[in-house]
Protein backbone atom coordinates (compact mmCIF):
# COMPACT_ATOMS: atom_id res chain seq x y z
CA UNK A 1 0.00 0.00 0.00
CA UNK A 2 3.10 2.29 0.45
CA UNK A 3 4.16 1.70 -2.71
CA UNK A 4 1.74 2.35 -5.06
CA UNK A 5 -0.90 4.91 -4.83
CA UNK A 6 -4.58 4.54 -2.95
CA UNK A 7 -6.83 3.47 -5.19
CA UNK A 8 -10.05 5.67 -5.69
CA UNK A 9 -12.61 3.56 -4.42
CA UNK A 10 -10.46 2.90 -1.09
CA UNK A 11 -10.30 6.78 -0.58
CA UNK A 12 -14.38 6.24 -1.24
CA UNK A 13 -14.58 3.94 0.87
CA UNK A 14 -12.47 5.55 3.85
CA UNK A 15 -14.79 8.70 3.68
CA UNK A 16 -17.68 6.53 4.62
CA UNK A 17 -15.75 4.28 6.91
CA UNK A 18 -16.12 1.18 5.42
CA UNK A 19 -12.65 -0.04 5.70
CA UNK A 20 -11.33 -2.32 8.21
CA UNK A 21 -9.02 -0.97 11.47
CA UNK A 22 -5.82 -2.66 9.29
CA UNK A 23 -6.78 -0.89 5.81
CA UNK A 24 -7.59 2.47 6.82
CA UNK A 25 -4.14 2.29 8.92
CA UNK A 26 -2.46 1.43 6.29
CA UNK A 27 -4.47 4.24 3.92
CA UNK A 28 -3.59 6.93 5.74
CA UNK A 29 -0.04 6.24 6.27
CA UNK A 30 0.36 6.32 2.81
CA UNK A 31 -1.86 9.17 2.14
CA UNK A 32 0.65 11.22 4.83
CA UNK A 33 3.54 10.39 2.98
CA UNK A 34 2.19 11.08 -0.53
CA UNK A 35 0.85 14.77 -1.74
CA UNK A 36 -1.04 13.17 -4.88
CA UNK A 37 -3.27 10.96 -2.57
CA UNK A 38 -3.53 13.41 -0.04
CA UNK A 39 -4.72 15.85 -2.69
CA UNK A 40 -7.16 13.30 -4.11
CA UNK A 41 -8.75 12.60 -0.75
CA UNK A 42 -8.80 16.61 -0.25
CA UNK A 43 -10.91 17.11 -3.53
CA UNK A 44 -12.72 13.95 -2.95
CA UNK A 45 -13.64 14.97 0.86
CA UNK A 46 -14.35 18.75 -0.84
CA UNK A 47 -16.95 17.11 -3.39
CA UNK A 48 -18.48 14.86 -0.56
CA UNK A 49 -19.12 18.33 1.37
CA UNK A 50 -20.52 20.25 -1.23
CA UNK A 51 -23.22 17.70 -1.46
CA UNK A 52 -23.71 17.98 2.19
CA UNK A 53 -23.91 21.54 1.95
CA UNK A 54 -26.75 21.03 -0.62
CA UNK A 55 -28.05 18.56 1.47
CA UNK A 56 -28.44 21.78 4.07
CA UNK A 57 -30.99 23.71 2.11
CA UNK A 58 -34.17 24.43 4.08
CA UNK A 59 -37.16 24.83 1.90
CA UNK A 60 -40.49 26.05 2.68
CA UNK A 61 -42.45 23.27 3.90
CA UNK A 62 -45.68 25.23 5.40
CA UNK A 63 -48.44 23.84 4.21
CA UNK A 64 -47.24 21.25 2.47
CA UNK A 65 -49.19 18.45 4.24
CA UNK A 66 -52.33 20.10 4.32
CA UNK A 67 -52.45 20.65 0.48
CA UNK A 68 -51.30 16.91 -0.01
CA UNK A 69 -54.07 15.18 2.27
CA UNK A 70 -56.68 17.93 0.55
CA UNK A 71 -55.59 17.00 -3.12
CA UNK A 72 -55.63 13.40 -2.10
CA UNK A 73 -59.13 13.51 -0.69
CA UNK A 74 -60.36 15.86 -3.20
CA UNK A 75 -58.83 13.72 -5.95
CA UNK A 76 -60.68 10.43 -4.33
CA UNK A 77 -63.61 12.11 -4.09
CA UNK A 78 -64.09 12.89 -7.60
CA UNK A 79 -62.98 9.18 -8.39
CA UNK A 80 -65.83 7.98 -6.02
CA UNK A 81 -68.52 10.12 -8.79
CA UNK A 82 -66.59 8.51 -11.86
CA UNK A 83 -67.33 4.99 -10.59
CA UNK A 84 -70.98 5.32 -9.73
CA UNK A 85 -72.21 7.45 -12.57
CA UNK A 86 -72.99 7.37 -15.88
CA UNK A 87 -70.63 9.33 -17.83
CA UNK A 88 -73.20 10.55 -20.60
CA UNK A 89 -75.07 12.38 -18.08
CA UNK A 90 -72.09 14.46 -16.62
CA UNK A 91 -71.97 16.98 -19.93
CA UNK A 92 -75.23 18.40 -19.66
CA UNK A 93 -75.17 18.71 -16.16
CA UNK A 94 -71.86 20.51 -15.77
CA UNK A 95 -73.23 22.79 -19.09
CA UNK A 96 -76.32 23.64 -17.37
CA UNK A 97 -75.50 24.39 -13.64
CA UNK A 98 -72.12 25.43 -13.89
CA UNK A 99 -71.19 27.13 -17.00
CA UNK A 100 -69.51 30.34 -15.45
CA UNK A 101 -69.70 33.56 -17.35
CA UNK A 102 -68.66 37.04 -16.21
CA UNK A 103 -67.25 40.33 -17.43
CA UNK A 104 -63.82 40.71 -16.49
CA UNK A 105 -63.34 44.39 -17.17
CA UNK A 106 -63.19 44.69 -13.25
CA UNK A 107 -60.30 42.59 -12.79
CA UNK A 108 -60.81 42.38 -8.90
CA UNK A 109 -64.57 41.88 -9.02
CA UNK A 110 -64.19 39.15 -11.55
CA UNK A 111 -61.40 37.48 -9.24
CA UNK A 112 -63.89 37.08 -6.28
CA UNK A 113 -66.99 36.10 -8.10
CA UNK A 114 -64.69 33.49 -9.85
CA UNK A 115 -63.53 32.72 -6.43
CA UNK A 116 -66.71 32.29 -5.02
CA UNK A 117 -67.50 29.99 -8.54
CA UNK A 118 -64.43 28.04 -8.10
CA UNK A 119 -65.16 27.28 -3.82
CA UNK A 120 -68.77 26.78 -5.47
CA UNK A 121 -67.75 23.91 -7.40
CA UNK A 122 -65.52 22.81 -5.03
CA UNK A 123 -67.85 22.75 -2.71
CA UNK A 124 -70.46 20.89 -5.16
CA UNK A 125 -67.82 18.46 -6.13
CA UNK A 126 -67.54 17.17 -2.79
CA UNK A 127 -70.71 17.28 -1.46
CA UNK A 128 -73.02 16.11 -3.87
CA UNK A 129 -72.59 12.99 -6.20
CA UNK A 130 -72.67 13.56 -9.69
CA UNK A 131 -71.32 12.52 -12.86
CA UNK A 132 -67.99 13.81 -13.44
CA UNK A 133 -65.30 13.08 -15.71
CA UNK A 134 -61.93 14.70 -15.70
CA UNK A 135 -63.32 18.04 -15.60
CA UNK A 136 -63.18 18.30 -11.83
CA UNK A 137 -59.67 17.65 -12.20
CA UNK A 138 -59.16 20.23 -14.54
CA UNK A 139 -60.59 22.52 -12.53
CA UNK A 140 -58.84 21.46 -9.17
CA UNK A 141 -55.58 22.12 -11.20
CA UNK A 142 -56.69 26.06 -12.42
CA UNK A 143 -58.00 26.83 -9.03
CA UNK A 144 -54.44 25.50 -7.48
CA UNK A 145 -52.43 27.59 -10.27
CA UNK A 146 -54.95 30.68 -9.49
CA UNK A 147 -56.36 30.45 -13.37
CA UNK A 148 -59.39 32.36 -13.83
CA UNK A 149 -62.42 30.14 -15.31
CA UNK A 150 -64.01 31.68 -18.05
CA UNK A 151 -66.47 28.87 -19.62
CA UNK A 152 -67.10 24.61 -18.90
CA UNK A 153 -68.34 23.06 -21.94
CA UNK A 154 -69.23 19.84 -22.73
CA UNK A 155 -65.59 20.29 -24.54
CA UNK A 156 -63.28 21.77 -22.88
CA UNK A 157 -62.48 23.98 -19.85
CA UNK A 158 -61.76 27.66 -20.76
CA UNK A 159 -60.14 30.31 -18.82
CA UNK A 160 -56.93 32.70 -18.36
CA UNK A 161 -54.08 33.00 -16.30
CA UNK A 162 -51.06 35.55 -16.43
CA UNK A 163 -48.81 34.98 -18.64
CA UNK A 164 -46.07 34.64 -15.78
CA UNK A 165 -48.12 31.77 -14.11
CA UNK A 166 -48.89 29.79 -17.38
CA UNK A 167 -46.00 28.09 -17.87
CA UNK A 168 -46.48 26.37 -14.44
CA UNK A 169 -49.89 25.69 -15.40
CA UNK A 170 -49.18 24.08 -18.54
CA UNK A 171 -46.93 21.88 -16.60
CA UNK A 172 -49.39 20.33 -14.33
CA UNK A 173 -51.98 20.00 -16.92
CA UNK A 174 -50.00 17.40 -17.92
CA UNK A 175 -51.28 15.33 -21.11
CA UNK A 176 -53.92 17.31 -21.42
CA UNK A 177 -54.61 18.89 -24.84
CA UNK A 178 -54.73 22.96 -24.27
CA UNK A 179 -55.26 25.41 -26.96
CA UNK A 180 -54.04 29.59 -26.09
CA UNK A 181 -53.46 32.75 -27.20
CA UNK A 182 -52.07 35.96 -25.52
CA UNK A 183 -54.29 38.72 -25.06
CA UNK A 184 -54.71 42.26 -23.33
CA UNK A 185 -58.29 42.21 -23.70
CA UNK A 186 -60.27 40.59 -20.56
CA UNK A 187 -62.78 38.21 -21.98
CA UNK A 188 -66.02 39.58 -22.71
CA UNK A 189 -69.81 37.82 -21.98
CA UNK A 190 -69.95 34.63 -23.67
CA UNK A 191 -67.84 35.38 -26.66
CA UNK A 192 -65.85 32.31 -28.06
CA UNK A 193 -62.56 32.83 -28.14
CA UNK A 194 -60.88 31.20 -30.60
CA UNK A 195 -57.10 29.90 -29.63
CA UNK A 196 -54.31 31.06 -31.83
CA UNK A 197 -51.82 28.44 -30.79
CA UNK A 198 -53.26 24.34 -30.48
CA UNK A 199 -50.99 22.40 -29.03
CA UNK A 200 -50.56 19.01 -29.84
CA UNK A 201 -50.02 16.90 -26.98
CA UNK A 202 -50.76 13.48 -26.06
CA UNK A 203 -49.62 9.81 -27.29
CA UNK A 204 -47.27 11.22 -29.81
CA UNK A 205 -45.50 14.00 -29.52
CA UNK A 206 -45.40 13.71 -25.24
CA UNK A 207 -46.30 16.05 -22.62
CA UNK A 208 -45.48 19.94 -23.98
CA UNK A 209 -43.44 19.00 -27.32
CA UNK A 210 -45.03 21.23 -29.87
CA UNK A 211 -45.35 24.15 -27.35
CA UNK A 212 -44.97 26.95 -30.12
CA UNK A 213 -42.94 29.46 -29.97
CA UNK A 214 -45.40 32.59 -30.21
CA UNK A 215 -44.92 36.56 -30.14
CA UNK A 216 -47.30 38.70 -28.76
CA UNK A 217 -48.00 42.45 -29.93
CA UNK A 218 -47.66 45.27 -27.05
CA UNK A 219 -49.45 45.01 -23.77
CA UNK A 220 -50.49 41.74 -23.63
CA UNK A 221 -51.39 40.51 -19.68
CA UNK A 222 -53.25 37.12 -20.70
CA UNK A 223 -52.78 33.94 -21.56
CA UNK A 224 -56.20 32.66 -22.81
CA UNK A 225 -56.56 28.88 -22.86
CA UNK A 226 -59.05 25.77 -23.04
CA UNK A 227 -58.51 22.65 -22.10
CA UNK A 228 -60.09 20.22 -23.84
CA UNK A 229 -62.15 17.35 -22.18
CA UNK B 1 -35.38 6.07 10.60
CA UNK B 2 -38.03 4.34 12.69
CA UNK B 3 -40.29 1.66 10.90
CA UNK B 4 -42.36 1.12 13.93
CA UNK B 5 -43.10 4.58 14.06
CA UNK B 6 -44.01 4.88 10.00
CA UNK B 7 -46.12 1.59 10.10
CA UNK B 8 -48.36 3.03 13.40
CA UNK B 9 -49.09 6.12 11.15
CA UNK B 10 -50.21 4.02 8.06
CA UNK B 11 -52.31 2.27 10.01
CA UNK B 12 -53.64 5.15 11.09
CA UNK B 13 -54.53 6.66 7.76
CA UNK B 14 -55.60 3.11 6.21
CA UNK B 15 -58.31 3.12 9.14
CA UNK B 16 -59.48 6.55 7.87
CA UNK B 17 -57.48 9.20 10.00
CA UNK B 18 -56.23 10.95 6.37
CA UNK B 19 -55.14 13.67 8.36
CA UNK B 20 -52.64 11.43 10.46
CA UNK B 21 -50.51 11.42 6.41
CA UNK B 22 -49.36 15.04 7.60
CA UNK B 23 -46.63 12.88 10.15
CA UNK B 24 -45.50 11.11 7.31
CA UNK B 25 -44.86 14.02 4.97
CA UNK B 26 -43.09 16.03 7.98
CA UNK B 27 -41.26 13.51 8.59
CA UNK B 28 -39.40 12.66 4.99
CA UNK B 29 -40.35 15.76 3.39
CA UNK B 30 -37.10 17.15 3.87
CA UNK B 31 -35.63 14.08 2.16
CA UNK B 32 -38.08 14.35 -0.68
CA UNK B 33 -37.32 17.73 -1.77
CA UNK B 34 -33.64 17.42 -1.29
CA UNK B 35 -33.58 14.09 -3.93
CA UNK B 36 -36.16 16.16 -5.97
CA UNK B 37 -34.04 19.59 -6.03
CA UNK B 38 -30.89 18.03 -6.86
CA UNK B 39 -32.28 16.44 -10.02
CA UNK B 40 -34.68 19.56 -11.30
CA UNK B 41 -33.75 23.19 -12.30
CA UNK B 42 -35.91 24.91 -9.90
CA UNK B 43 -37.40 25.40 -6.63
CA UNK B 44 -41.07 25.46 -7.62
CA UNK B 45 -40.77 22.56 -9.73
CA UNK B 46 -39.43 20.85 -6.68
CA UNK B 47 -41.71 21.63 -3.89
CA UNK B 48 -44.54 20.77 -7.34
CA UNK B 49 -43.20 17.49 -7.13
CA UNK B 50 -42.72 16.68 -3.41
CA UNK B 51 -46.01 17.56 -3.27
CA UNK B 52 -47.35 15.21 -5.80
CA UNK B 53 -44.65 12.31 -4.50
CA UNK B 54 -46.81 12.41 -1.51
CA UNK B 55 -50.08 12.97 -2.89
CA UNK B 56 -49.41 9.50 -4.84
CA UNK B 57 -47.90 7.56 -1.49
CA UNK B 58 -50.77 8.30 0.23
CA UNK B 59 -53.16 7.35 -2.88
CA UNK B 60 -51.36 4.05 -3.10
CA UNK B 61 -50.87 3.32 0.64
CA UNK B 62 -53.15 0.56 0.78
CA UNK B 63 -51.13 -1.28 -1.87
CA UNK B 64 -48.54 -1.24 0.55
CA UNK B 65 -47.82 -4.51 1.48
CA UNK B 66 -45.25 -4.42 4.21
CA UNK B 67 -42.74 -6.57 2.94
CA UNK B 68 -40.10 -4.16 3.56
CA UNK B 69 -40.13 -1.18 5.35
CA UNK B 70 -42.29 1.84 4.93
CA UNK B 71 -39.24 3.92 4.33
CA UNK B 72 -38.18 1.92 1.41
CA UNK B 73 -41.31 1.51 -0.02
CA UNK B 74 -42.16 5.24 0.08
CA UNK B 75 -38.36 5.91 -1.59
CA UNK B 76 -39.22 3.80 -4.78
CA UNK B 77 -42.25 5.59 -5.38
CA UNK B 78 -40.33 9.09 -5.03
CA UNK B 79 -37.39 7.63 -7.69
CA UNK B 80 -40.07 6.12 -9.72
CA UNK B 81 -42.37 9.45 -10.43
CA UNK B 82 -39.18 11.27 -10.76
CA UNK B 83 -38.05 8.91 -13.38
CA UNK B 84 -41.10 9.01 -15.63
CA UNK B 85 -41.41 12.84 -14.78
CA UNK B 86 -38.19 13.37 -16.58
CA UNK B 87 -39.39 11.30 -19.48
CA UNK B 88 -42.79 13.02 -19.45
CA UNK B 89 -41.43 16.59 -19.40
CA UNK B 90 -39.48 16.02 -22.39
CA UNK B 91 -37.90 19.44 -23.91
CA UNK B 92 -40.74 20.92 -22.43
CA UNK B 93 -38.74 23.63 -20.18
CA UNK B 94 -36.20 23.92 -23.32
CA UNK B 95 -38.78 25.65 -25.15
CA UNK B 96 -38.68 29.48 -25.15
CA UNK B 97 -41.67 31.76 -25.23
CA UNK B 98 -40.58 35.17 -25.84
CA UNK B 99 -42.87 37.90 -26.28
CA UNK B 100 -42.89 41.29 -25.74
CA UNK B 101 -44.69 43.39 -23.48
CA UNK B 102 -44.49 47.04 -23.86
CA UNK B 103 -41.35 47.84 -23.67
CA UNK B 104 -40.07 44.52 -21.44
CA UNK B 105 -39.21 41.09 -23.00
CA UNK B 106 -40.97 38.39 -21.25
CA UNK B 107 -40.04 34.61 -21.39
CA UNK B 108 -42.33 32.20 -20.76
CA UNK B 109 -40.51 29.31 -19.47
CA UNK B 110 -39.67 28.06 -16.77
CA UNK B 111 -38.02 30.60 -14.63
CA UNK B 112 -34.14 29.11 -14.35
CA UNK B 113 -32.85 29.39 -10.50
CA UNK B 114 -29.55 31.77 -12.45
CA UNK B 115 -32.29 34.48 -13.42
CA UNK B 116 -35.39 34.41 -11.12
CA UNK B 117 -35.40 36.76 -8.15
CA UNK B 118 -37.95 35.20 -6.58
CA UNK B 119 -35.89 32.39 -5.77
CA UNK B 120 -36.43 31.73 -2.34
CA UNK B 121 -33.67 29.74 -1.75
CA UNK B 122 -30.38 31.44 -1.55
CA UNK B 123 -27.93 29.55 -3.26
CA UNK B 124 -24.36 30.22 -3.64
CA UNK B 125 -22.33 30.22 -6.62
CA UNK B 126 -20.54 26.39 -5.63
CA UNK B 127 -23.64 24.84 -4.85
CA UNK B 128 -25.31 26.23 -8.10
CA UNK B 129 -22.59 24.88 -10.06
CA UNK B 130 -22.81 21.41 -7.98
CA UNK B 131 -26.55 21.04 -8.99
CA UNK B 132 -25.66 21.75 -12.77
CA UNK B 133 -22.35 19.17 -12.53
CA UNK B 134 -25.26 16.77 -11.04
CA UNK B 135 -27.73 16.89 -13.51
CA UNK B 136 -24.73 16.33 -16.10
CA UNK B 137 -24.10 13.19 -14.17
CA UNK B 138 -25.01 10.16 -15.97
CA UNK B 139 -27.94 8.68 -14.83
CA UNK B 140 -26.82 5.50 -13.17
CA UNK B 141 -24.76 7.08 -11.21
CA UNK B 142 -26.77 10.75 -10.60
CA UNK B 143 -29.23 8.79 -8.78
CA UNK B 144 -27.21 6.94 -6.82
CA UNK B 145 -25.38 9.95 -5.72
CA UNK B 146 -28.17 11.79 -4.92
CA UNK B 147 -29.25 9.07 -2.46
CA UNK B 148 -26.19 8.85 -0.59
CA UNK B 149 -24.15 12.12 -0.50
CA UNK B 150 -27.22 14.29 -0.31
CA UNK B 151 -30.12 11.91 1.19
CA UNK B 152 -27.47 10.75 3.33
CA UNK B 153 -29.28 6.80 3.12
CA UNK B 154 -26.92 4.57 3.89
CA UNK B 155 -25.55 1.43 1.97
CA UNK B 156 -27.96 -0.98 2.69
CA UNK B 157 -30.93 0.96 2.02
CA UNK B 158 -30.17 2.32 -1.10
CA UNK B 159 -29.25 -1.23 -2.30
CA UNK B 160 -33.34 -1.97 -0.98
CA UNK B 161 -34.41 0.67 -2.55
CA UNK B 162 -32.76 0.28 -5.95
CA UNK B 163 -33.22 -3.96 -5.63
CA UNK B 164 -29.00 -4.05 -6.61
CA UNK B 165 -26.36 -6.08 -4.33
CA UNK B 166 -24.44 -4.36 -2.13
CA UNK B 167 -21.42 -4.16 -3.95
CA UNK B 168 -22.98 -2.75 -7.30
CA UNK B 169 -23.57 0.11 -4.79
CA UNK B 170 -20.38 0.40 -3.93
CA UNK B 171 -18.99 0.52 -6.79
CA UNK B 172 -21.36 2.83 -8.27
CA UNK B 173 -21.30 5.23 -5.83
CA UNK B 174 -17.39 5.22 -5.94
CA UNK B 175 -17.38 5.90 -9.61
CA UNK B 176 -19.80 8.54 -9.39
CA UNK B 177 -17.95 10.43 -6.94
CA UNK B 178 -14.89 10.47 -8.95
CA UNK B 179 -16.82 11.44 -12.29
CA UNK B 180 -18.20 14.57 -9.80
CA UNK B 181 -15.06 15.30 -8.49
CA UNK B 182 -13.52 15.61 -11.88
CA UNK B 183 -15.71 18.16 -12.77
CA UNK B 184 -16.32 19.79 -9.75
CA UNK B 185 -11.85 20.16 -9.42
CA UNK B 186 -11.73 21.44 -13.79
CA UNK B 187 -14.30 24.16 -12.35
CA UNK B 188 -12.10 24.99 -9.75
CA UNK B 189 -13.98 24.04 -6.76
CA UNK B 190 -12.17 21.20 -5.17
ZN1 LIG C 1 -0.08 8.09 -3.31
Amino acid sequence: MTTSHVPFETLSDLIDDELSAREKELVLLHVNECADCRAELLRLRGTVELCGDLAAIRADFSGLSRRVVGRARFRRTVRSFVRFAPAAAAAVVLISSYAIFYDGSEQQEADTAVTREQERIENVAIETPRPVDDVEEVIGILRDNNATITNVSDLYVEGKISVEQFERLRRHLGFRQVAFSVTNEAPAQGVNIMPSYMEEVGSDGGFGQTAPIYRATTGERYVRFRVFR
Amino acid sequence: MSDTYDIQVVESVLAGNTDDFSKIVEKYQDRVFRYVFAKLSNYDEAMDVTQEIFIMTLEALASFRRESKFSTWFFSIMINYCKNYHKKRGRFTSVPLTFSRGEEEYELQIPDHRENPEERVIMHDSLRILREEIQRLPEDYREILVLRDIDGLSYNEISDILNINLSNVKVRIHRGREFLKNRLHSRGLV
